[in-house]
C-alpha cells in the first residue's frame, strides 16, 4: 500500500514538501520476533490487536496509515505492565533482529499503573544485505515498529530506543503516549544507521503536571534520510515538554525534523521547549527543520532554538589550542552529540552497546 | 636549537578592521617567566591569541619566531604541537567530551601514538591531586557546569599534561578566590619546576606572581609596550598603577 506518514499538524505551503513523509507500495508485513528480557515484576502478556482498549486510544506521531498497515497483518501486540506503586530499575530489554527481504511488524504495549517506574530499552539491528537480491531488485528491506505507552497518575517511563540498521531498510518507529497527572515520560532515541527511517511521537499530555523529556540523536552518513515528526499536545494545566534533537549529517544524507508544541485550551501555565543542534559535515546533505508552536491559551510558555551548520569558531580555535587538527574536532564533535545523549541512558550496558557501535 | 625560544619581532596585528598591536618586540628565552601587565583593553589578550594563531586575529606586519621557525603559515593545531599553550582567560564548555577523554585525545594527536590508559590515568590522578581537584572531575564534560576556579584549574591540568614548551596564561587568575589563586599558582610552579618550561603571564593582578620566580616584566599600554623591567616592576605597578603609563 502507499502510505503518507508524519503528517504535520498544521500544514504549510506544499511547495517546502515539509507537510508529510510518503512511502509508496509498502508490504504488508508479518509480525517479526523479539528477544526479550522481563525483570519478576513487571508482567507481560500478548493480546490480539482487538483486544487492549487502550492501545488504540493512544495515537502516534506516525499517523493512522501505519495503524491501517499494521491492522493488516497478522499480529497482535505485545504488553508490559507494571502495577501501581512499583519501581523497577531493572529495564524490560527488547531486541528486535531484522532479516533482509523479510518485512516485519511488532506493536507493544507499555502500561504504567499509579506511581510506577518502569524502564524500557529497545535495541534494532539488521541483517546487512549488502548487494543480495533484494537490493538489486530496488525492493528495500522494512520494518516496523509501533510503541503506546500508558502512564497512569505519578507514574515515570523511561523509553530507550537504539537504532543500528543498513542502508537497505526502510524503518518506521511510531511512539503514542498518554499521560496521567503528574506522570512523567522520558524518551532517549539514537539513530545510527537506516536507509529510510521515519520516526514520530505524540505525547497527550492531557493531566495536570505531566511531562515530557525527549532526547533524539543520530548520525546520518551516505544516502540515509531520517523524517521525524514529534507532537507535544498539551490540554492540561502545568503541563511541560521538552524535545532535545542533536545530530550530525554526512555525506548526501538528509534529516527533516518536525517538532510541533500544540498548547490546547486548558494547558494553563504550560511549557513547551525544543531544542536543535546539528552539525553539518559536507555540502551535499539537506537539513530541514520544522518548530510549531500552536497556542489556544494564554498562559503558556514556548521556545524554540536551533543551532545549525558549523562548528562555532571560537570552540574551534579552543580546541586547535591543544593540537587537534579541525577534521578531528569535527570527528570529536559527531561523537559527543551521542556521547552526550548516550550518557544519559539510564542502563550501563546499554550505554557500552551505544559506544561499541560508536567505536 | 636557538636560545631564544619566542622572538616576536615589530609585529602588528588586526581584528576585523580595528589594529589592536602596533609593532609589539617580544624575546622570551628557554625556562623564562614572563609577565605581561596592562590596563584593561590594552591588548594583552590579543598578543596571546596572535601567537597561538587565531584566524580571527590577522598579522599585518612583523613575524613571530617559536623555536627559530617562522609561524606565519602554521595552524593553531600545529603551533600546539611545537610546544605552544594556551590558558585561556574564558575557557569553554564542550559537551560530551570528559575533561580525561580530552585530554588524552589532545596528547595522542599531539605525540601520534596511543598512550597506555593506566600510565594516563596515573598520571592524570597526580596532578588533579596538586590542583585539588577531585576525580570525579575527570569524567565529566569538558567544563560543562564547572565554576569559574575549576575552569581555571581545569586549563592548568591541561598544562600539566601536555608540558608545552611555551605557556600563555591569558588572565589565569581572574575571578578566583585567594584559595584558588594559591592553588593554581601552585599548580604553575609545578610546570616552572620543569627547567624548559617557559612562561608568558598575562595578568593585571599580581597575586598569582606571588609564588613565581618572574625573570622579565612588560607593560602594555594602547598596544604598545612601553616599558621593560624584572620583577620589581611588578612590585612598582602594584603600589603605583599605570598612570604613569597612559
Amino acid at each position: 500500500m502507499d502510505m503518507t506518514v508524519n503528517r504535520l499538524p498544521a500544514p504549510t505551503w506544499n511547495w517546502l514538501r515539509v507537510n508529510e513523509g510518503c512511502l509508496r507500495s509498502v508490504p504488508v508485513p508479518e509480525e517479526g520476533s523479539i528477544e526479550t528480557e522481563t525483570p519478576d515484576t513487571i508482567l507481560y502478556s500478548y493480546y490480539n490487536k482487538e483486544e487492549k482498549e487502550f492501545y488504540t486510544d493512544i495515537q502516534g506521531g506516525v499517523g493512522a496509515d501505519l495503524d491501517a498497515l499494521l491492522d493488516q497483518s497478522n499480529g497482535g501486540f505485545h504488553n508490559w505492565e507494571i502495577a501501581s506503586g512499583v519501581k523497577e530499575s531493572a529495564p524490560v530489554r527488547l531486541r528486535f533482529c531484522y532479516e533482509a527481504g523479510k518485512p516485519v511488524q511488532n506493536r507493544i504495549a507499555i502500561h504504567a499503573c499509579e506511581n510506577s517506574e518502569i524502564t524500557v530499552i529497545m535495541d534494532f539491528r539488521g541483517e546487512d544485505a549488502g548487494s543480495a537480491d533484494t537490493m538489486q531488485q530496488n525492493q528495500p528491506d522494512f520494518a516496523a515498529v509501533q510503541t503506546r505507552i500508558s502512564a497512569e497518575r505519578g507514574a515515570k517511563v523511561h523509553l530507550v530506543q537504539i537504532q543500528k540498521l543498513p542502508e537497505s531498510f526502510v524503518f518506521l518507529n511510531d511512539v503514542g503516549t498518554s499521560c496521567g497527572g503528574g506522570a512523567q515520560i522520558e524518551t532517549i532515541q539514537i539513530v545510527l544507521g537506516g536507509g529510510e527511517t521515519y520516526m514520530g511521537m505524540r505525547t497527550d499530555l492531557s493531566a495536570k503536571a505531566s511531562t515530557l523529556e525527549s532526547k533524539i540523536g543520530y548520525l546520518l552518513d551516505k544516502k540515509e534520510s531520517l523524517d521525524m515528526n514529534y507532537v507535544a499536545y498539551h490540554t492540561g494545566a502545568k503541563t511541560t515538554s521538552r524535545m532535545d534533537v542533536s545530530g550530525v549529517l554526512r555525506g548526501e544524507s538528509k534529516k527533516l525534523f518536525r517538532g510541533t508544541i500544540d498548547f490546547r485550551n486548558g494547558s494553563v501555565g504550560a511549557k513547551g521547549d525544543e531544542k536543535e543542534d546539528v552539525l553539518l559535515f559536507s555540502e551535499g546533505v539537506v537539513n530541514r527543520t520544522v518548530p510549531l508552536i500552536l497556542c489556544e491559551e494564554e498562559d503558556v510558555e514556548g521556545n524554540h532554538g536551533a543551532t545549525i551548520g558549523r562548528l562555532d569558531e571560537a570552540l574551534l580555535f579552543y580546541l586547535a589550542s591543544r593540537g587537534i587538527e579541525e577534521q578531528e574536532i569535527y570527528e570529536m564533535m559527531a561523537r559527543a552529540r551521542i556521547d552526550a545523549i548516550c550518557g544519559e541512558i539510564p542502563d550501563e550496558k546499554t550505554r557500552e552497546l551505544v559506544q561499541g557501535y560508536l567505536a | 636549537m636557538t636560545e631564544k625560544l619566542l622572538q616576536v619581532k615589530n609585529l602588528s596585528v588586526r581584528v576585523e578592521e580595528k589594529e589592536i598591536l602596533h609593532g609589539i618586540d617580544l624575546e622570551i628565552g628557554r625556562g623564562e617567566t614572563h609577565v605581561l601587565m596592562g590596563p584593561n583593553g590594552a591588548g594583552k589578550s590579543t598578543l596571546g591569541y596572535a601567537l597561538m594563531g587565531n584566524p580571527s586575529y590577522e598579522v599585518t606586519g612583523g613575524e613571530i619566531l617559536f623555536d627559530g621557525k617562522d609561524l606565519a603559515d602554521t595552524s593553531v593545531a600545529e603551533r600546539a604541537k611545537a610546544g605552544l599553550f594556551l590558558s585561556f582567560q574564558n575557557p569553554l564548555e564542550v559537551p560530551g567530551i570528559t575533561l580525561s577523554n580530552f585530554i588524552r585525545s589532545a596528547l595522542e594527536q599531539r605525540t601520534g601514538e596511543r598512550i597506555r590508559l593506566w600510565d594516563f590515568r596515573k598520571e592524570l590522578e597526580a596532578k588533579m591531586e596538586v590542583l585539588q581537584m577531585d576525580k570525579s572531575y575527570a569524567k565529566r564534560d569538558l567544563n560543562v557546569g564547572f565554576s569559574g576556579g575549576e575552569k581555571k584549574k581545569a586549563e592548568i591540568l591541561q598544562l600539566l599534561m601536555m608540558k608545552p614548551s611555551l605557556a600563555i596564561l591569558d588572565e589565569t587568575d581572574s575571578g578566583l578566590d585567594v584559595d584558588a589563586v594559591r592553588t593554581v599558582s601552585r599548580g604553575v610552579e609545578e610546570y616552572q619546576k620543569d627547567k624548559d618550561g617557559s612562561l608568558l603571564i598575562i595578568t593585571h593582578s599580581t597575586r598569582i606572581l606571588e609564588a613565581l620566580h618572574v625573570d622579565v616584566t612588560h607593560v602594555l599600554v594602547d598596544g604598545r609596550i612601553v616599558a621593560e623591567g624584572d620583577a620589581s616592576l611588578v612590585d612598582e605597578i602594584n603600589e603605583k598603577g599605570f598612570e604613569q603609563y597612559l
